[in-house]
């Protein structure tokens, strides 16, 4: 099964690639993520208002995952040689004017069903609707117990002005892979 | 009451809280992976400062970047401010400075003002 997965990380990082990373996500892994990305669109004279936006996006993004990556499953780990290391993908694609930040990481079925539900509700709603959202999460006094303000896919959805695009792989009867396709264009 | 002076990294802001001259500034990136952790002594000191606070307490903050749960604790210090105003302690202004082009900057600043009832001043830096 896990050439499936790293099959799927492969088929993702294909292309005009600007940045990518696959396995632990820690600080130092975020730190050289932000910074090539930084770097490339700055190289290639990218509007400074896109790398904005872009930069944005890929901060939610690759912090959402290091807060929410878990222990693939024992298979897995066996198979990729992981030495019981956490697992998940972040890579960022140019594509066309724009581009395309794809994130991959396993959660298990009851964490898919309400990442689906949170997903189409957010996509469902206009830019205007999901900057009310965003104030009332703002002013709502909560934080998550993994220690997000649970702004991150609200403010992808608002900074990216797309509907995300989503995909739920099946591994085995516990464990999915969830795929999450931003673009900012 | 002793001032707060921490020097910016690419991931935390530059912070300046200054009793003495009455002025709090963050400047630079707030995008750490623990915010909290962060901002928690900056909110201790403003709950301090509430003692001893008078005149126009003047808020600078020239944000270039910062995160969803930066965000948070961002409003956290503004409503430590907005208290001190309320008890009349002091008039609470807050410069929001954005880069001309920086719509998205712009709109967070006002996302604020709209929750807040403290003035806001919106300050467009040139590029």
């Amino acid at each position: 099964m896990e050439a499936n997965i790293h099959g799927l990380y492969e088929k993702f990082k294909a292309g005009d690639l600007i940045a990518t990373h696959e396995g632990v996500i820690n600080p130092k892994v975020i730190d050289d993520f932000l910074a090539k990305t930084e770097d490339t669109l700055n190289n290639i004279g990218e509007n400074p208002k896109k790398i904005r936006k872009v930069y944005n996006i890929v901060v939610e993004a690759i912090q959402n995952l290091f807060h929410h990556q878990t222990v693939p499953p024992a298979d897995f780990i066996k198979n990729m040689g992981l030495d019981g290391d956490k697992y998940s993908f972040c890579t960022m694609v140019k594509e066309g004017m724009g581009y395309k930040i794809i994130t991959g990481n396993f959660v298990n079925y009851d964490v898919a069903r309400q990442l689906k539900q949170r997903i189409e509700q957010l996509n469902s709603l206009s830019h205007e609707e999901l900057k009310n959202l965003y104030k009332i999460v703002l002013d709502n006094n909560e934080f998550t117990e993994k220690g997000g303000g649970g702004l991150g896919f609200i403010e992808m959805a608002r900074k990216s002005g797309n509907k995300f695009v989503y995909d739920f792989v099946k591994y085995d009867d516990k464990y999915k892979f969830f795929v999450l396709e931003v673009l900012v264009n | 009451m002793d001032s707060i002076n921490i020097e910016g990294t690419p991931k935390t802001p530059t912070i300046s809280f200054d009793a003495e001259t009455s002025v709090i500034e963050i400047k630079g990136r707030s995008i750490p992976e623990n915010s909290i952790e962060f901002y928690k002594p900056l909110v201790d000191w403003l709950d301090k400062f509430a003692d001893v606070a008078q005149g126009t307490v003047n808020v600078n903050i020239q944000l270039e970047y910062f995160n969803t749960s930066s965000s948070k604790c961002i409003l956290d210090v503004f409503k430590k401010l907005e208290n001190l105003q309320n008890r009349n302690r002091a008039e609470v202004v807050i410069n929001w400075y954005y880069e001309e082009d920086d719509e998205d900057m712009l709109e967070a600043g006002e996302d604020y003002q709209s929750i807040l009832k403290i003035p806001f001043n919106m300050v467009e830096i040139a590029e």
